[in-house]
C-alpha cells in the first residue's frame, strides 16, 4: 500500500510538472504565432485566449415611405437600396469578475436634411452633424467569461433627419383669422427612444416608442462561445403638419403631446443568444 | 503480479492526470478554463465558412487604458466606363481596452475579402500614424495618440487569410513612443479543430444572413 501511494504521489509531481512546465499548450493546436514584417513565424507564443462572446447589431428598422418621398423632394438623396435609419446604442459587457467594457454600436444610412424654409423668405441651414461621420461598428468580440449584457442605460437612439417645425395656432381676433405661427425648429438630431407609459393596471396612456414587452430583457450568465444578436426593428416616422406657410411639412402643434411622444416611430428590440 | 498491478495503476493514474488537466471534455472545469489550456471547446478562429477574420487587440500594460485604432483595406472591381478600375476601401474601427479584469482585450470581426490590416487609419505610415490612444475613456477624453510601429499585414503575401485571427498585443517597453510596444500575431484557422461545442462565429454568420431579405 505504502508504495502504491509513493508511486501515485510520484506519478502525480511528475504529470503535473509536465502539464505545468510544458503546459496543455503541448497538446493544443492553438498555437499563435508572433508575425514579423516579412510573414515568418519564429517560436514566440501568446497565451490562448479563454474563448469569446460575439454581440451583433442586426439593424432591421426602415424609413417610413413618406418620409422618404419628402426627403426625395428636399433633394435628399435616398436611392440606396439599403437605405435605413441610422441607430446608436452602448452596450455594457460585465464579466464575471465585475470588470466591465462598454462598447458603442452605431450603423445606418447618413442622410439628413441640409435646409428648411422657416417663413418670410429665410432658410435656415444646419450643421453636419459629426455622428453622421462616425464609423459604423455593428459587431463586438469580448473574452469568457461574461456574467451580463444589457444596453447600457436603457437608451437606443435613433437619427431624425429632418427638421422638425414646432407651430403653434395664434386664436381668431375679430380682424384676422386663426394663423399657424412658427415658434422653432429642431435640427436633425439623434432621439432617445422611449417606453410607452403605462398606469397602475398597466394600460398604456401615452404612445411613444416602444411596447412594454418589446424592450430587451439583458441575457445573464452567458456561455462561452456564444453569439448574441441585437435586432431592433420598426419605422422611422415623423407627424406631418401644415406649417406657417401652408405647406406639408414635418412638425407638430406645440400642445399635441401625443404626437410629439411618438416621434420617432415605433419599434421593437430583442436579443437571440446562441 | 502485485508489482505489475501497482504498474498498472501508476500508469493509469499518470495517463488520468494528464488527461484530466487537459481534456477539453472534462466537465469539471469551466469550459473557458478548458479552453484556455488545451482549446477545442470553443473556436478561437471564425474559420474559413464564416467569412469574417476576427482582429483581437490586447492590452498587458499595468495601468494605462488604450484605444486600438485599427484599419482593414479592401481591393474591389469597379466599372468605370468600359473599364475596370481596382479601387481600395478602408474601414476603421476604434476597440478601447482597460488593463482591469477581463477589460483588457476586445475584439472585432471583419468581413472577407480583407487585403491589409494594421494598427492607425492610414496602413501606409506605421510609424507616424496614431494608432494607439493611451488613456483614452469612453465617451470623454480621447487620449494621447502613439504610432504602432508595426507593419500592417498583408494577405497577398500570405500574413493571414480569411478565417484566420489576428491579434495586436501592447506591452510596456521603457524608451518607446508613450512607454507601449505593439506586437502582431496571427492564429491560424487551419491549424484548428474543426469541430466544437458551440460553432460561435458560423452562429453569427447564420444571424446575419437570417436577417437580410430575400433577394
Amino acid at each position: 500500500m505504502n508504495a502504491i501511494r509513493r508511486r501515485l504521489a510520484a506519478v502525480s509531481a511528475l504529470s503535473l510538472a509536465i502539464t505545468g512546465l510544458a503546459g496543455c499548450s503541448a497538446l493544443n493546436p492553438s498555437f499563435v504565432g508572433l508575425l514579423v514584417p516579412d510573414g515568418a513565424v519564429p517560436a514566440t507564443t501568446i497565451e490562448n485566449a479563454r474563448g469569446h462572446v460575439v454581440f451583433i447589431f442586426v439593424n432591421n428598422t426602415e424609413f417610413d415611405p413618406t418620409l422618404v418621398a419628402y426627403l426625395r423632394d428636399q433633394g435628399v438623396d435616398v436611392d440606396d437600396p439599403n437605405l435605413r435609419p441610422r441607430v446608436r446604442f452602448r452596450v455594457r459587457f460585465t464579466f464575471v469578475d465585475d470588470s466591465f467594457l462598454s462598447v458603442e454600436f452605431i450603423d445606418g444610412s447618413e442622410v439628413f436634411q441640409t435646409q428648411v424654409d422657416v417663413g418670410n423668405g429665410s432658410e435656415f441651414v444646419g450643421l453636419l452633424p459629426p455622428d453622421l461621420t462616425q464609423n459604423e461598428k455593428n459587431n463586438a468580440v469580448v473574452l469568457c467569461d461574461v456574467a451580463r449584457v444589457e444596453i447600457e442605460q436603457n437608451l437606443v437612439e435613433v437619427f431624425v433627419p429632418v427638421f422638425l417645425k414646432q407651430v403653434r395656432i395664434q386664436p381668431p381676433t375679430d380682424q384676422n383669422p386663426a394663423q399657424t405661427i412658427f415658434q422653432m425648429a429642431f435640427q436633425p438630431q439623434f432621439v432617445p427612444l422611449e417606453v410607452d407609459q403605462v398606469d397602475a393596471d398597466g394600460a398604456v396612456t401615452l404612445l411613444r416608442n416602444f411596447g412594454v414587452r418589446d424592450v430587451p430583457a439583458p441575457p445573464e450568465n452567458l456561455a462561452c462561445g456564444s453569439a448574441v444578436a441585437g435586432i431592433l426593428s420598426g419605422t422611422l416616422s415623423v407627424p406631418f403638419i401644415s406649417d406657417e406657410n401652408g405647406v406639408n411639412n414635418p412638425g407638430f402643434l406645440n400642445t399635441d403631446i401625443q404626437r410629439q411622444a411618438a416621434i420617432p416611430g415605433r419599434y421593437q428590440f430583442r436579443l437571440e443568444v446562441r | 503480479m502485485r508489482h505489475a498491478t501497482i504498474k498498472v495503476m501508476t500508469g493509469l493514474a499518470a495517463v488520468g492526470l494528464v488527461t484530466l488537466g487537459c481534456n477539453s471534455n472534462a466537465s469539471l472545469f469551466n469550459p473557458s478554463f478548458v479552453n484556455f489550456t488545451s482549446g477545442g471547446v470553443v473556436p478561437l478562429t471564425p474559420g474559413l465558412a464564416s467569412q469574417f477574420i476576427l482582429v483581437r487587440v490586447v492590452n498587458n500594460t499595468n495601468d494605462t487604458s488604450i484605444e486600438f485604432v485599427v484599419t482593414v483595406e479592401r481591393e474591389e472591381q469597379v466599372s468605370q466606363g468600359d473599364d475596370l478600375v481596382t479601387q481600395t476601401t478602408r474601414e476603421t474601427q476604434r476597440l478601447i481596452t482597460f488593463p482591469v479584469g477581463t477589460a483588457f482585450e476586445q475584439g472585432v470581426l471583419f468581413e472577407c475579402p480583407v487585403t491589409r490590416v494594421g494598427l492607425g487609419e492610414n496602413l501606409n505610415n506605421p510609424t507616424t500614424e496614431p494608432a494607439l490612444f493611451l488613456n483614452a475613456q469612453v465617451g470623454g477624453q480621447a487620449g494621447f495618440g502613439v504610432p504602432g510601429n508595426v507593419n500592417p499585414l498583408d494577405a497577398r503575401v500570405g500574413n493571414f487569410t480569411c478565417g484566420d485571427t489576428i491579434v495586436f498585443q501592447a506591452t510596456e517597453q521603457a524608451g518607446t513612443v508613450g512607454g507601449v510596444r505593439v506586437g502582431s500575431f496571427v492564429l491560424p484557422a487551419a491549424d484548428q479543430p474543426t469541430e466544437y461545442r458551440i460553432d460561435t462565429f458560423n452562429n453569427v454568420r447564420r444571424f446575419i444572413e437570417e436577417q437580410q431579405p430575400d433577394e
